[in-house]
Formats: structure tokens, C-alpha cells, sequence
């Protein structure tokens, strides 16, 4: 585009949830003249239903805008919209790979937050320039100072150096985008040095099959290009390339520099892998890039066909999802009550929402997921240890010597005035205090170690509850800590339903026991027969509910112009089933699974 | 061909809060509108080849309307369709200044009386927000027994928030004592969006207390000589409602009035549900039917069998091969062979029914034949 490699300025916006990353973006695209005002529609980026829906954005969005700097020059600008979201934050690391700076926001009314600090971590161990950006200025009683201070604490940028913005207003954006111009470095890679581009993102496009966007680090690529994909070592063919304006647009190369798209007809979807590099079949480069460490999963869950949906189906869309979400992981499963499915592992519960959600309507599916967990581990009487990623697969009691369960490293910012509350919600987390640390006036650094087990079930819920909103929190997987932990399973009628056990610590079982089969009393409709529900902890019953068999389920009156109402009642009816699962005489639904989320 | 004839008055002296019924408050203009529209849709051209032996004049309150009014609807039909009277019904409501009409509308040729009591317990009839005291209910039907009638019949409604043992049995008792000839008991139904939706969600109607306040009047009136013969219906033996039976037996009705739906053999539809629209789609010549559907032989078959399930008769599957050129068997026969395992359905001499017992979970067998 006549751009030199001098004027490309490739960037990230991170932040924590919230503070207008999307509406940041918003105004670079509106104001470069990417989009018209009436093409504009408020957090252009966030194109999926799910993320429109939820107001959050889900996956990291790249587009291609061109700037008129006030010096007269032409500039690139390759920014890439991230999520703000703990859940996401494998999107963030993605993105921050192909990048040389990132805009830090920090939404004035809120100050830093856990995910601003990881985030910005994060930039900095990818050794990228940081441009802290203070957004929300245009909001009334705003402590923009305090946002400063803790900025400079923290996170080690001066005050100095920070931009004043309103991402709702244009406020302050001519002077970011100058400051992009100046303070970001443009790419450093060799034009001439063989091809070598990263590959860090994928998604399945039903007319064009596998699209991936790769950011060019050395050397070009043509259309007609012959390209290795360097891990799978699968060659193709570049059929199409071009940028994301955010509309697509074919540009026949990228250069050394550019970020975009790249089409080359990949048949076998396990060949685009995240993190894999791009190189010339005739001419290779002779070092990959170091490419991404594997997400970590935190939860797992199992994913089963319900419905009308089958396997086949299921694994077709786990594939194609999977190349638009790197974080997401999985394996066969075969469960004694629900069949074949998967196991699958998340970054969180919302991922794991998220992602069912994804299943179901991108690609048509009815599931069922089970109970979420997180892993154990265990070592067994011959010594041996293995990693338990479903709890229905643990040894015999008799047989193992250790359970271990997974631990990490929480940090919470919070205003000192909720401490009180917090302290007394860490310790019945089973808590073990690292740091405490004031970061500037009234606010407060926690850093504790927790077991994941404590964190990932209602405990983000409480946290916000008792801080009215105020505290925020991070968290990274540390290591395993043996602890009392015991297996515990529910019964149906008598038979232990594999997709339903969970393992939890000793002193909690019989609460939590108690609690599962109450709640899945209430959500398990009754049927033709009476369904009984216990808690078990080995042979021991520790919890005991029944569901009534149903004695009503009529339209009671049925005249003349009634037919087509009482059809449709009807046929809503068989098609209620479809969100269930039968084990044994049982229907089980969905929220029954997820019980142990509405346990307290 | 015998046909049903339905004649849809909608208008009500107040709307109750539960209602999901096409019924506004009654006005004279809207009043007006209708008595035009109908006229206009008696005289308008339709499917001919029908005898109606029924008419049933349902609403809303048309015993809203004075003796004189239902002459000159009777009149009305009587001038466009071809009819040979067995039974007239009309819907009405106890309100205390009407009794003085049931004289009037027996000579206008009203042979049953349908009563929306709907209960004869104070607290219910206020929660449920009807327009008349215990007493008033009682003294209407008492004149309306009085009055000749060759039928009376009472609704009852179970399933009311707030609705004790004791209450049911004081309706029940009530309404025995009238001996009636014909009790329907409705379960309230919520209906999203109502008024009263809110309410029954905050005072949620225990499912064992509806079943047991069933099962209680089901037997009370069985032992007072009133046959169940369709999930909510009860009669001395030959005052079954008929024009309700071609309902359930799938038989052909016609219906006249917003939001009135019709069955011919071949399709089905209902009117216009909005009375402005209905007439004013009538006045400039235009089609009042909507929802038409076109009932192919299994999907005729299909209906046919999931309303005259509710019949303590059964289907005769026999006379549904003819009737619909469907073998039932072909269609359903593992689903049947099922229930009938399971005890839900009975199958003997070529019929086919839902034993009594299981009417109040005939949802869960209907839905495995639409
Ligand atoms: N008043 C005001 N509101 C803003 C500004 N920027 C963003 N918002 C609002 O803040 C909310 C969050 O904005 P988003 O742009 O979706 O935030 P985000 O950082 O992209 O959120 P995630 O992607 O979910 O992490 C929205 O309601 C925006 O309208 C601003 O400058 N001023
Ligand atoms: S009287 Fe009947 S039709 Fe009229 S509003 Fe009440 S329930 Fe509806
Ligand atoms: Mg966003």
C-alpha cells in the first residue's frame, strides 16, 4: 500500500473488563475514516452475538487502519482489540505475540485492577512498549490523580507519560494517535530475511474453509506463494491474502511487518495450529518462532450430545471451534451414563459457558455439560502419579496414597474499606496470605495463595458482593498441595451417575452434599416415577432428597379455537426433552449438572 | 355433513385478571361494531353443505346480552345457514341483574345454560377477581335451574392461589346442591404475560393440592350421578355438551365472531382475533381468517387422535383408518404399544383411551403424537 516498513505501528489495547477497549477502538476507526458514522455501530469489534449480548468482549479482533499523522506522513496501524476478562486472557498473550507496543487502559472511575496489572505483566515480559491511556474522562467526579498514582506504584509508568482520554467522547484521541506514532517502534524484522510469519489465529469461514491471520516477521508472502506450516510441516498454497479494514480486503502480499489474513485452502483443520509459523516451501526459514505455551486449563467439564445431536456432529464442531479458541482443550470421553462425548478443559466457568454456547449455536448442537472441576492429582499405592481431569476417573479409595489439588497465586485490588469482609472470605477459601500492600491512597494489594478449587466456584461472585463491585482479582496456577479430599457421588435411584461426582475437600462434603441433592431436587422435574437422590462418600449416604413423581400435567380445556395453541403446547413439550439426558429411567437437564455452581 | 355453529360475543363487564380470552370491557360503540360485523360475516359467502344441529353462543359474557339481543342473533344465523337446532347454548356470567332474563332467553330458544362460576367460595371468587359475591352466584343459578332449561351446567376452577380443602369442598357442595346436569372443572392455567402471572408466581399452587382437589371432585360428582366423559367435562347421562363433543371428536364447526376458530374437513382456521380488525377486514370485504391450516391426512389423523384422547371414549381406530385414510397403528405403533406397556394408554375392542386415572398427565402421552 505504499506504506513503508518505517510507518507500521502494530498494537495491542489491553485493559481489565471494562475500562473501553472496544469503545477505544471504536473511535480509532471512526476517526482514521475506516468505517462511515453510519457503518459504526458502538463496539464495532465485538461482531459476535454472544459478546453483543453480554456487553464483554470474548475474542481479540485485529484491524487495519491507515492514519495521516499530523506531519503529513502516512502511517499502519494494526491494532488488535483483547478481552478484558480473566477467562480470555490466553487472547491477550495471543495478540501481545504479535505486537510491539500495547495501549494500557485504565478506566478513571475504577483506577488499576487486577487485569490491569496481569495485562500489563504480561506486555512487558513480551518486552513491548506500554502507552498508558486514563479513558472515562469525561465522567463527573472522576479522581484521575489516584488513577496516576497507582500507576506509577504498581506498575513502575510515570504519570508523566500517561494520556488523558475519552474513548466515548474523541477526547484526547488526536494526541494518542500521535503518541502511537512516537512512542511505538515500528516492526524490526528483515524484508529480505526468508519468510517467516506467526500464525496467531484461526477461525472456519463455511464458504472459504480455514482462514488464519498471521503477523509477517520476516521476508513476504505473495499470493501463489508454496507455504510450510513448520509444526505439522502441511504444505499449501497461498490462495488469498489481504488485511482486515475491518472489512477484508485482498492486498495480493504482505510485507515484513503486516498483520492479516491469509487463505490457503487447509484442508485438515489440525494443520493451523496457534502459535505456528508461516515459512516458504523453497526457501524455509531456519528458526520457528518460539510459538505460545499451551493454555492452562483451570476447569473441566464433560460435553455430551443431548438432543437430536449426535458425536459425530460434536466432534466436527469442537474442531472447527477449537480453531477460533486456542485455550479451549479436550479429549474423548466415554461415560458409563452419558456415553461418548468429551472432556473438555476452560480457563474458567464463563469460558466454559461461553464455549457451550458456541457449540450450540454456531453449529446448531443440543448438549449437555456435567458438574465443572478442576483437576487433581493423585499419586497410587505403586507409586505412580497421574493427573485426574474427571473425578468419576479416581482410583479406589484403598488404592491411593495422595490427592492433590491444584493451588494458585490470587492478587486483589480493592479499596481498604471492604478488607474486613475479604479477609474473612479468604480465610474460609482456605487462604494463605503472601502480601498486603497499600498501592495509594485507600487502596489496597492482596496477594494470597489459594486452592483453585476455592476460586473458581461462586467465589469472583462473593468477592464482588462484599467490595459493592469495588475489588478485582487475578489469578495464576502455582502448583500442587496434597489435601483431605475426598470423592463424592451421587446417586440415582440407587446407582452412582459417573457424570455427577465431584471431589471436594473433607470438611465441606456433607455441606456440599447436602446442598447438590437439594438443588437437584428442585431443578429435576418430576416424572412418571419417583426419582431418589443421594450423596455418598464411598458406601457412606451423607445426603438424601426424592423427587415426586408428576400428577399433573394436563391442558386443562380444550375448545373450538384452541387447536393451534394446544398443538404448539404440545410440541414444545416433546421438544423440552431435547435440553435433557436419560440415565437409567431419568431425565436429567442441564441445570441439574450444574447444580454444585448453585451450591453455597 | 352436521356441523357445530359458534358465535363469538366479546365483551365481558370487567376482564378478569387470568383471562387469555379474546373479551374487552363492554362499550356501546364496540358493541356496535360487532353486531355489524357479524351480520356482515352471516351473510358473507362460505363452504356450504353443513346442517348445524348446534350453536353455541360462547364468549366473553354474552349473557350480557337481554332476550331480544339473542333473538336477533338467532335470527341472524337462522337467515344464512341452514340450521336444525338440538341444542343452543349460552355462556353466562351471575351477575345479579340479569335473572330477570332467563325467562326471555329461554323462549329465544336457548336450551342450555352455561354458568362461569367458577367457584362459590368468597376468597377465591375476590382473588380471582370476579364480579360477584357467593351468594349472587348462587341466587343466578338457582333462578337459572328454575327457569326450564334442558340443561344447566357450572364451571368450577381448581388450582387458585390461596385455595383450601375446605373451599373446594364449599364449592363443590354448592354446586351439587343446584344438581346441575353438566360440571366442567378448569385448572387454571398461567398464561405468560397475564395479570395474574405474577401472582401465581409468587403464590405457586401446590401440584399435590390441584391433583387432590381433582381427584375429590371427579369422585363427588361420579357419585352424584354426573359421568366424566372428557377431561374437565361431567354430565347426566345424555346431557354431554354437543356442540363441545364435535371439538374433541374432531368433528366440522363453524365459527362466527372475532377470534372464533372453525374445522372443516381439510382445514382449520380462526377469525381475526382483534374486533376492529375482524370487522374492519369485514366491512371492506377482505379475509378475517388467519392461522389457516391446511390439514393434510396425517396431520388430521394426528389431531384427531391427540383431542379425542381426552375422551373418556377413546378413539375408535377403526373409524379413524376411514375416516382419514391413516393407519394409526403404521404411524404410531411403537409409541402406542409403549404407553400401553407403561399403563398410560388402554387399547382394547379397536379403541384406543387414556384410562381416567391418567387424564391429569395426558400431556405427557399427547405429545408423543403431534
Ligand atoms: N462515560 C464513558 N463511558 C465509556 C468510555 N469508554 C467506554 N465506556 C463505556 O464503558 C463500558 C465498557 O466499554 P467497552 O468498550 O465494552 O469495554 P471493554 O474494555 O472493551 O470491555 P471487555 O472487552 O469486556 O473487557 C461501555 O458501557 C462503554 O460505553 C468513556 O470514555 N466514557
Ligand atoms: S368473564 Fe370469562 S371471558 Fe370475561 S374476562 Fe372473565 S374469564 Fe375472560
Ligand atoms: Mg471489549
Amino acid at each position: 500500500m505504499g506504506v513503508p516498513m518505517k510507518n507500521i505501528r502494530n498494537f495491542s489495547i489491553i485493559a481489565h473488563v471494562d475500562h473501553g477497549k472496544s469503545t477505544l477502538a471504536d473511535r480509532f476507526i471512526e476517526l482514521t475514516g475506516a468505517l462511515s458514522a453510519r457503518e459504526l455501530k458502538e463496539q464495532v469489534l465485538d461482531t459476535m452475538d454472544l459478546e453483543r449480548e453480554r456487553g464483554i468482549t470474548i475474542k481479540a479482533q485485529t484491524v487495519r487502519l491507515t492514519y495521516k499523522s499530523l506531519s503529513g506522513e502516512d502511517y499502519i496501524f494494526d491494532l488488535i482489540d483483547t478481552p478484558g476478562h480473566v477467562d480470555f486472557s490466553y487472547e491477550v498473550s495471543r495478540s501481545l505475540a504479535a505486537c510491539d507496543g500495547a495501549l494500557l487502559v485504565i478506566d478513571a472511575s475504577q483506577g488499576v485492577e487486577a487485569q490491569t496489572l496481569a495485562n500489563a505483566y504480561l506486555a512487558i515480559q513480551n518486552d513491548l512498549v506500554l502507552v498508558p491511556v486514563i479513558n472515562k474522562i469525561d465522567l463527573p467526579q472522576i479522581q484521575i490523580e489516584d488513577s496516576l498514582e497507582q500507576m506509577e506504584h504498581v506498575i513502575g509508568l510515570p504519570r508523566s507519560e500517561a494520556l488523558l482520554v475519552s474513548a466515548k467522547t474523541g477526547q484526547g484521541l488526536p494526541e494518542l494517535f500521535e503518541a502511537v506514532v512516537k512512542r511505538i517502534p515500528p516492526p524490526k524484522g528483515s524484508p529480505e530475511a526468508p519468510l517467516k510469519a506467526l500464525l496467531f489465529d484461526s477461525w472456519f469461514d463455511s464458504y472459504r474453509g480455514v482462514i488464519v491471520l498471521i503477523r509477517v516477521v520476516d521476508g513476504e508472502l505473495r499470493t501463489g506463494d508454496k507455504i510450510v506450516l513448520m509444526a505439522s510441516g502441511a504444505e499449501y498454497e497461498a490462495e488469498e491474502v489481504g488485511y482486515l479494514m475491518p472489512k477484508p480486503v485482498k492486498s495480493g502480499v504482505l510485507q515484513t511487518g503486516d498483520v492479516g489474513y491469509l487463505i490457503a485452502g487447509i484442508k485438515k483443520l489440525s494443520d493451523a495450529r496457534i502459535g505456528d509459523t508461516v515459512t516458504h516451501r523453497n526457501r524455509p526459514t531456519e528458526k520457528p518462532l518460539p510459538g505460545f505455551k499451551d493454555a492452562k486449563s483451570m476447569v473441566f467439564c464433560g460435553i455430551f450430545p443431548a438432543g437430536e445431536s449426535n458425536i459425530e456432529e460434536l466432534r466436527d464442531a469442537m474442531e472447527k471451534l477449537r480453531l477460533n479458541d486456542a485455550s479451549l482443550q479436550y479429549e474423548p470421553e466415554n461415560s458409563p451414563a452419558l456415553g461418548l462425548g468429551f472432556r473438555a478443559g476452560f480457563l474458567g466457568l464463563l469460558h466454559r459457558e461461553i464455549v457451550q454456547e458456541r457449540l450450540e449455536r454456531e453449529f446448531g448442537l443440543t448438549l449437555i455439560t456435567t458438574a465443572p472441576s478442576v483437576g487433581y492429582r493423585v499419586t497410587t499405592q505403586t507409586g505412580e502419579t497421574v493427573e485426574i481431569h474427571n473425578p468419576a476417573g479416581m482410583p479406589d479409595s484403598s488404592n491411593v496414597t495422595v490427592i492433590e489439588e491444584p493451588v494458585i497465586d490470587a492478587v486483589i485490588l480493592t479499596p481498604d474499606r471492604y478488607l474486613g469482609g475479604l479477609f474473612k472470605l479468604l480465610e474460609e477459601r482456605r487462604g494463605v496470605q503472601k502480601k498486603m500492600e497499600y498501592i495509594g491512597p485507600g487502596r489496597v494489594l492482596l496477594a494470597y495463595t489459594l486452592p483453585l478449587n476455592e476460586v473458581v466456584f461462586d467465589f469472583y461472585n462473593q468477592l464482588k458482593q462484599l467490595s459493592q463491585g469495588y475489588a478485582s482479582l487475578d489469578y495464576e496456577f502455582v502448583g500442587y498441595r496434597e489435601g483431605p479430599l475426598v470423592k463424592l457421588d451421587i446417586l440415582i435411584n440407587g446407582e452412582a451417575v459417573d457424570a455427577l461426582s465431584l471431589i471436594v475437600h473433607e470438611d465441606k462434603a456433607q455441606a456440599i452434599g447436602r446442598g447438590l441433592v437439594e438443588r437437584m431436587r428442585k431443578v429435576i422435574p418430576r416424572q412418571q416415577y419417583e426419582v431418589a437422590l443421594q450423596a455418598a462418600i464411598g458406601k457412606r449416604i451423607i445426603a438424601r432428597e426424592t423427587v415426586k413423581p408428576f400428577r399433573k400435567d394436563v391442558l386443562a380445556k380444550l375448545y373450538g379455537g384452541d387447536y393451534t395453541r394446544k398443538m404448539k403446547v404440545l410440541e414444545k413439550q416433546k421438544a423440552g426433552k431435547k435440553r435433557m439426558r436419560r440415565v437409567g429411567k431419568v431425565d436429567i437437564p442441564q441445570e441439574a449438572f450444574l447444580a454444585i455452581l448453585e451450591v453455597k | 355433513m352436521r356441523a357445530g355453529l359458534y358465535i363469538h360475543f366479546p365483551f365481558c363487564a370487567a376482564k378478569c385478571p387470568y383471562c387469555h380470552f379474546s373479551s374487552l370491557p363492554w362499550d356501546e360503540t364496540s358493541y356496535r361494531t360487532w353486531r355489524q360485523g357479524l351480520e356482515r360475516e352471516a351473510a358473507a359467502p362460505r363452504e356450504a353443505g353443513y346442517e348445524f344441529d348446534t350453536v353455541y353462543l360462547g364468549g366473553g359474557t354474552p349473557s350480557l346480552l337481554g332476550p331480544d339481543e339473542v333473538v336477533w342473533v338467532r335470527e341472524l344465523v337462522q337467515a344464512h345457514f341452514f340450521l336444525k337446532i338440538e341444542e343452543f347454548t349460552l355462556e353466562a356470567n351471575p351477575v345479579a341483574s340479569r335473572t330477570n332474563f332467563f325467562g326471555g332467553w329461554r323462549e329465544a330458544g336457548v336450551t342450555r345454560l352455561s354458568v362461569g362460576v367458577q367457584s362459590f367460595d368468597e376468597a377465591v371468587l375476590r382473588t380471582l377477581g370476579r364480579p360477584y359475591t357467593a351468594e349472587e352466584a348462587l341466587r343466578f343459578c338457582r333462578t337459572g335451574r328454575r327457569a326450564g332449561f334442558d340443561a344447566l351446567s357450572i364451571d368450577l376452577m381448581i388450582g387458585i392461589p390461596g385455595e383450601t380443602p375446605a373451599a373446594v369442598e364449599r364449592s363443590l357442595d354448592t354446586a351439587l346442591g343446584l344438581e346441575p346436569d353438566h360440571v366442567s372443572v378448569y385448572i387454571l392455567e398461567n398464561v405468560e404475560g397475564l395479570p395474574f402471572e405474577e401472582l401465581l408466581v409468587r403464590h405457586p399452587v401446590d401440584e399435590d393440592a390441584v391433583v387432590d382437589a381433582y381427584d375429590r371432585i371427579r369422585d363427588a360428582l361420579e357419585a352424584a350421578g354426573l359421568r366424566q366423559y372428557e377431561i374437565s367435562n361431567f354430565a347426566r347421562l345424555g346431557k354431554e355438551c354437543r356442540h363441545n363433543l364435535k371439538y374433541w371428536r374432531y368433528e366440522p364447526f363453524i365459527g362466527l365472531g372475532p377470534s372464533a376458530g372453525s374445522h372443516l374437513p381439510g382445514r382449520r382456521w380462526c377469525n381475526k382475533t382483534c374486533l376492529d380488525d375482524w370487522a374492519d377486514a369485514l366491512s371492506r370485504n377482505e379475509t378475517i381468517r388467519e392461522d389457516v391450516v391446511e390439514l393434510t391426512p396425517s396431520l388430521a389423523a394426528r389431531e384427531a387422535l391427540v383431542f379425542g384422547l381426552r375422551l373418556v371414549e377413546g378413539v375408535d381406530l377403526g373409524a379413524f383408518t376411514e375416516r382419514f385414510n391413516v393407519d394409526i397403528m403404521a404411524l404410531f405403533g411403537r409409541e402406542i404399544n409403549e404407553l400401553v406397556a407403561e399403563g398410560l394408554l388402554v387399547l382394547s375392542a379397536g379403541r384406543l383411551r387414556i384410562p381416567s386415572r391418567n387424564f391429569l398427565v395426558s400431556n405427557r402421552i399427547l405429545a408423543k403424537f403431534v
